[in-house]
This record gives C-alpha cells, sequence and structure tokens, in this order.
C-alpha cells in the first residue's frame, strides 16, 4: 500500500476518537443510556459489539449518523412494511416501539464508538497471507 | 428381575474380582483411605489393555472354529462391503442388525477393517457423518438403523442428503420376531421413500446382495443421494452354505453423444477467449478431468470451489477473470453455460418417489431462479463422464496453430488472474481490519488467523459457513475437492459435528485435518459425534463460533416486531443461548476430547488455534470455544 496513504490513516486513526468523543458530547442523547438500550433491542446483532460488527457503525462511517434527525427519520421510515418472507435487514423503529428518548441516546451512544484497528502491514496474519497469495501455484503438486 | 450388574453387562463375580470390586467393598466397609477417585472409578474397570487391542482390529481368529452358524449371511454381505471400497460403517447399535454387527467386527482378516464400524450416539449423526465423508470423497460410507425408530430418528440427515444429493448407503434392519412390534413395519423404506433416491427389501439372502451393489450404484449416479436396503434379521443370520457373492457390475454413467462432444470441442478450439464454468462434479477425478480440459484449449475458469466440494483448484492459473470477460464461448460443466451446459439429472426427476404427495422441497415453484432448470443449451448428462470425450475430440481436431494459441492464453491468463487476486486480497484485507482488536472476536479475524496455520497442511473445512460470514471464501485458497464441503443439503441444523466427524473419517488415512467452525446453535442438537471423533481418534479441530444464540432467528424476529411496530427488546427471548451461558470447553471434555476457552480476547486465539492445529496434526480431536460477534 502506498506510505503516504498508510501515514494518513495512521493520523485519522489518532485523530479520529477525540473528534468522535467531542461529537458525542455535542449530542442530546444520553449516551450511557444508550448503551443500554443498544444492548436491550439487539442492534449487536448486525452492527456488532462495540459497533464493528458486519455493518460498522464504528467512526460515524454510516451515512445514517450525519445527523439526529437523518438518524430518527431512518429508524421510523419503514413502518408501512409488512413482508411475508422473512427478512434480516434493519427492522423498523416505530415511535412506539423506541421513543425518541432512546433513539437519541442511541445516537449519541453510537457517534462515541471508536475502531483503531492495525493497518495491514500491522497484522502478521495479514502479512503471511499476502506473502502466501505471491506463491506460484504448485503445478507438480498433486490437486486431487 | 434380573440382576443389576447383569443388566450393565457385568457379572457380580466379574465385578468383585475387579479393582473396582474392591475398592467398592472396602468403601462400604467405612474404609476412608479407601475412598475411590470418583464416581465412574466406582462403576465398571476400564478396559484391558487386550482388550484396547482388540477393539481396533489385533484380534485372533480362532485357528478351529466350532460354531452352529458356519458361513453367516451377514459375512457375505459385508464382504459385499469389502469388494465395494466401503470404509466405514456408523451406527448406534440395536438388536435388529446384531447379526450384520457381529460380522463386521469379527469376519474379515483383520477384521472390522473395510469397514471399520463407527459407533455414532444417534443416527441423525451417522447419516451425517455419512454425509461429511462422502463430501470429501466423492463415494458413499454405509449407515445401519434400526427398524422404525432409527429410522426416524436418521430421517432429517436423510432428507438432507436427498437435497445434497449426497451419495449414502442405508441398511435398515428389521426384525418381525422383536418383543416392541412398534419397532418394525410392512414397509419400512416408506417413511422415508420420498426423499430416498432408491429402496429395496429383498427376501432372499442372494436377492440382499444384490441389493446392497445395487443401492451403492444407485447411490453414486446422478442424481447421486441416499439409498436403502432394507434387511431382516433372519437373513443376516441365515446359513449361506456355498451361496457364491454375486459379479459387481459398474453402473453407467449418462453421457453426451459424439455429435455434442465434437461441437463442444469445435467451440473451445474456435473462441477467441473461451470460458469454463466448473460447479459441483461428482468425485476428485472429475477435478482432475476438468483441470485436464481446461488446459488443453487455454480457457479462464469460473469454480464453485469456495462454495463446496469437487470443484475447480480455486488458484489454479486459470481460475479467475482471465484477460478479459469478452468470452465468446461458455460451457457449463454441472452449471449454467451460455453455449453449453452439461448437467446431470437433480432431485427433482426423482418426483415419483414422493407416492404420498408430501411435496417434500418443491410444494412451489422456487423463489430463486434454480441453476438446476434445464434451459436450452442444456445437455442432460454427467458432466465428469463426458469431459473424456470432449478431450478426445479435441485431440483429435485440433490444429498445431490451435495449441500454440492456447498455451499463449493460459500465459495471459495466469498474469491477469493473479494481479486480479492480488487486488481482490488486498481489498479484503482492508475491510476485514474493522473490529480486529475488540472482543468478542471478530469472525474476520477467526478465519485470517487461523489461515496461516493450515496454508501448507492438506485440509478439509467441513462446515458450512453460512452463518460465520464466509471470510474464509476470499481469504483462503481452496485449491483440493474436498477443501470445503459447502452448505447442508436442506438447511437442517444440527449438521456441522456429525459431518466433520465423517470428514475427519476421511481424513485420517490420508493425512489431512479437518476444520469445523461450528456454530452453538447447532452443536446441541446432537454433540455426541464429539465423542465419536475422540473414540475414533479422528483429526478434527472444532472452533466454537459461539454468538450464543440463533442468530439468524434473531434478527428475522427484530425484523418482524419492527414491521409490527412493538420493539425489539424482547427478541431474546426463544432465540439465545444465555442464562446460563454454555461451556463447550468443558462439554467437548466430557466428551473425552482436549478444549480450551472460552476465549473472548481476541490476543488469545492465534495461540489456541496453533494448539488446536498441533493437536489435530497429532491425530487427536481438539475444540477451541471462542465467543465470536454474532455475524
Amino acid at each position: 500500500m502506498n506510505p503516504k496513504i498508510l501515514r494518513l490513516q495512521r493520523l485519522a486513526r489518532g485523530v479520529a476518537p477525540a473528534f468522535l468523543l467531542v461529537a458525542a458530547l455535542g449530542h442530546a442523547g444520553d449516551a450511557e443510556r444508550g448503551a443500554v438500550v443498544y444492548y436491550e433491542h439487539g442492534c449487536y446483532g448486525c452492527h456488532g459489539f462495540g459497533g464493528a460488527g458486519r455493518t460498522p457503525l464504528v467512526n460515524g462511517v454510516s451515512g445514517m449518523l450525519v445527523s439526529e434527525d437523518v438518524f430518527l427519520a431512518f429508524l421510523r421510515q419503514r413502518e408501512d412494511q409488512n413482508p411475508v418472507l422473512p427478512a434480516n435487514s434493519m427492522p423498523n423503529y416505530g415511535v412506539y416501539a423506541l421513543s425518541d428518548d432512546d433513539a437519541l441516546a442511541v445516537y449519541a451512544y453510537v457517534r462515541t464508538l471508536v475502531d483503531t484497528p492495525p493497518e495491514i502491514d500491522e497484522i502478521p496474519a495479514f502479512l503471511t497471507i499476502l506473502e502466501a497469495s505471491d506463491r506460484a501455484y504448485d503445478e507438480d503438486e498433486e490437486h486431487p | 428381575m434380573p440382576d443389576k450388574d447383569q443388566q450393565s453387562g457385568l457379572t457380580r463375580r466379574a465385578f468383585i474380582g475387579s479393582g473396582a470390586g474392591a475398592v467398592t467393598l472396602l468403601g462400604g466397609a467405612g474404609g476412608a483411605a479407601a475412598e475411590p477417585e470418583g464416581p465412574a472409578a466406582l462403576a465398571v474397570p476400564a478396559p484391558t489393555a487386550a482388550q484396547l487391542a482388540r477393539d481396533v482390529g489385533e484380534a485372533v481368529p480362532p485357528t478351529e472354529i466350532r460354531r452352529a452358524a458356519k458361513r453367516p449371511g451377514s459375512d457375505l454381505m459385508v464382504q459385499v462391503l469389502k469388494d465395494l471400497g466401503i470404509e466405514f460403517v456408523a451406527a448406534n447399535p440395536a438388536s435388529s442388525f446384531e447379526g450384520l454387527q457381529e460380522s463386521i467386527v469379527n469376519y474379515g482378516d483383520p477384521p472390522n477393517a473395510m469397514p471399520e464400524l463407527i459407533t455414532a450416539l444417534h443416527e441423525e449423526s451417522a447419516v451425517d457423518m455419512a454425509q461429511g465423508y462422502a463430501r470429501s470423497e466423492g463415494r458413499p460410507m454405509a449407515v445401519m438403523l434400526h427398524g422404525t425408530i432409527g429410522l426416524q430418528h436418521a430421517s432429517m440427515a436423510i432428507y438432507q442428503a436427498f437435497h445434497g444429493m449426497t451419495p449414502v448407503v442405508m441398511i435398515v434392519g428389521r426384525d418381525d420376531g422383536f418383543f416392541l412390534q412398534q419397532q418394525t413395519a410392512n414397509d419400512i423404506a416408506g417413511i422415508a421413500r420420498a426423499f430416498t433416491k432408491w429402496d429395496a427389501h429383498p427376501h432372499t439372502l442372494e436377492q440382499a446382495l444384490l441389493d446392497l451393489q445395487q443401492a451403492y450404484n444407485e447411490a453414486i449416479t446422478p442424481p447421486c443421494g441416499p439409498t436403502l436396503v432394507v434387511i431382516d434379521a433372519e437373513l443376516q443370520k441365515e446359513e449361506a452354505g456355498d451361496l457364491a457373492l454375486p459379479a459387481y457390475r459398474p453402473p453407467a454413467f449418462p453421457v453426451i453423444d459424439r455429435d455434442d462432444a465434437r461441437a463442444i470441442a469445435e467451440g473451445l478450439l474456435r473462441a477467441r477467449n473461451p470460458r469454463i464454468h466448473v460447479g459441483r462434479l461428482r468425485t476428485p477425478e472429475g477435478v482432475r478431468r476438468a483441470v485436464e480440459l481446461a488446459e488443453l484449449v487455454g480457457a479462464s475458469v469460473r469454480t464453485d470451489a469456495a462454495t463446496g466440494p469437487m470443484s475447480f483448484p480455486q488458484r489454479h492459473p486459470q481460475s479467475g477473470p482471465g484477460t478479459g470477460t469478452d468470452y465468446d464461448y461458455v460451457l457449463g460443466l454441472e452449471t449454467d453455460g451460455a453455449d453449453a451446459s452439461i448437467r446431470g439429472p437433480t432431485v427433482r426427476t426423482l418426483a415419483s418417489r414422493d407416492a404420498t404427495g408430501i411435496g417434500f422441497g418443491g410444494v412451489r415453484e422456487p423463489v430463486l431462479p434454480q441453476r438446476t432448470m434445464p434451459g436450452k443449451n442444456d445437455l442432460q448428462a454427467d458432466a465428469e463422464a463426458s469431459i473424456p470425450l470432449i478431450v478426445a475430440e479435441i485431440m483429435r481436431i485440433r490444429s498445431e496453430a490451435e495449441v500454440r494459441s492456447s498455451g499463449a492464453r493460459i500465459a495471459r491468463h495466469r498474469a491477469a488472474n493473479r494481479a486480479a487476486r492480488r487486488a481482490e486480497l488486498e481489498a479484503a484485507l482492508a475491510a476485514r481490519r474493522t473490529g480486529w482488536n475488540g472482543s468478542p472476536v471478530s469472525l474476520a479475524r477467526l478465519y485470517a488467523e487461523l489461515w496461516p496455520l493450515i496454508m501448507d497442511e492438506d485440509w478439509c473445512l467441513s462446515s458450512p459457513t453460512v452463518f460465520s460470514s464466509r471470510h474464509h471464501q476470499v481469504l483462503w485458497d481452496h485449491d483440493r475437492p474436498w477443501s470445503h464441503l459447502g452448505m447442508h443439503g436442506a438447511g437442517g441444523i444440527g449438521y456441522c459435528i456429525g459431518a466433520s466427524a465423517g470428514a475427519a473419517l476421511a481424513a485420517r488415512a490420508r493425512n489431512r485435518i479437518v476444520i469445523n467452525i461450528q456454530c452453538d446453535g447447532d452443536l446441541n442438537y446432537a454433540p455426541g459425534s464429539l465423542w465419536t471423533a475422540a473414540h475414533h481418534r479422528l483429526p478434527l479441530l472444532t472452533i466454537m463460533h459461539n454468538n450464543r444464540g440463533y442468530h439468524q432467528e434473531v434478527m428475522y424476529l427484530q425484523y418482524m416486531a419492527g414491521v409490527r411496530g412493538r420493539g425489539t427488546d424482547r427478541m431474546h427471548i426463544g432465540t439465545t443461548l444465555r442464562e446460563p451461558y454454555i461451556d463447550y470447553a468443558r462439554l467437548a471434555a466430557a466428551y473425552g476430547m482436549d478444549s480450551e476457552g472460552p476465549i473472548s480476547d481476541p490476543e488469545l486465539l492465534a495461540p489456541a488455534l496453533e494448539r488446536g492445529v498441533a493437536a489435530v496434526k497429532a491425530g487427536r480431536p481438539y475444540l477451541v470455544d471462542v465467543i465470536t460477534q454474532p455475524r
């Protein structure tokens, strides 16, 4: 990977937590309460414990986290759906299921979620995988 | 009432004469110093060294035989299995096949070898083992089931084998004289007829031997699937006299005709950028043939090797998009192809088996387009058996110029596919950094940490990975026919540990190791296969994807509650495994398997996996319990 990009990524990793913490402080919701709601409603199912699941929320990456209003609208927007087939996509959260206060608490909580993973070249397993991919397919080996 | 010790199979005299008996007596007299080590020490004596040696086949048959039954019919049945190359028979013991079981463990030199009796703790596990074995070897092992009840225990796994087109040979013992008439029936096979490929209930010993051969042939011909022979207890015990074994006739596989073979050969040779799509072939030999064909014409190849068994090696230089996607001739081998698809018949051709009209698996038209639906370019034939005909035509008609151009194409494909692979891998690794240091452990990290530990081994990933996000598909290299055994045929849960034990049976004698990424919910259906793996010393590494719930159902319920506007904060009810958490390391230990965990600190993961790989390479099954992100 380009060393310049790597340096920029590392710089961003250092800055991101502080930025997100400041961002969270500016929200109306109670982040501590939001952590409880996040767990009780099973948000971790798709978004992971700590927000780094299959559909990550960490580092404010989701477009639905741009503002509290957008987040609320996203939660409420699918109230008129009643699908026949089972679905595991994002559930709807009507106001009777999740109050505005709880929703904003979740918003405040997820905006505090930060992930600072190591770079590719800092993960030994990744380096081994990349190195192995350079090995030629051994045509003398039995396959099968 | 029989004596309690007699019921347990241990006579009172033998018990008192054993060390365990002595301890018990001393304890009963109040001798505190004679306190046994634990309850198990009181129950029965441990097997002797001589007994353990006999268990693994080191038995010396008596030189002079005096017995009522000189040549029991079941000895001939076992000889038929031997001649068919059946390596294993999995069974949970039962009276209706006692004659056959006695022959397996005592007949032959050495006894209990080819086939070896594998102790299953549940009939469903026995059939799951047969599925894992067949999907990695491309041929069946056998299963014995007890009458109506054993067959019903096994039925879900049979159903799964049917839809997974997995060859399994089943023998159902039938004993009309048994005191429990509920365990027999006039037509036992009828219980599972709608989801087996073929069945028989012979009434003579000679016919039983023929039917066993036929069951094998039907299982391995497309559509491959489970077959069943009901064998009466009387036939197993019948004196065979001088009855000769019937000669075995191998099955004929449906192949394309010569005109089609020639048209395909011309299409591949004359194309500027030929392409071959390879689905799931029947056996490793089919894979070898597909490689030969692709290399002969210099085609780029699309493979299913990362999603299931018996497909083209994923990292073969010709596997990938190739130099360009302007393919001007596309051949499908057991999958779709724009210009020709050679596909064997599927289970849809077995509709007449569903005599009750239940419509298993076909009650409505599929929601998604099925690859099994024939199209205008479909040739209904077995691809594996047809490839040699195409190769022969190519060798007959190709010109020197075509030989040179195919060689040049291979060189171009090699470079293009390597570049594509590198780009794909870098993007995949970048995406999989997310949550790397998080706890619970990310599934991407689990797959990534495991791969360097096994990449230089002959390995088999036995478990379906749909619930663990399939990170292996892009991170690992699936280059052998058994690299990944794919999905369970009908999505039925409870399959993984049994199928993995079966794959490990195949692996044990082949210096191969088996990896089972085991969902926690799945393991709890029939965990007894952990004991089977420990007992038979199978090279099986089980890594728990322990998200402490039936997570797919959590998400379904969340969505359902969402559309009804009633909240998702009670969706853990009936879908999660908490209060109490299940300790899988201790569960494995209880079955005699080395284990460790639960591990939720990602820094502890790699060393644990390393210990697990070392154990299975030494021939000991091992379980690592990992607390994981839900997906």
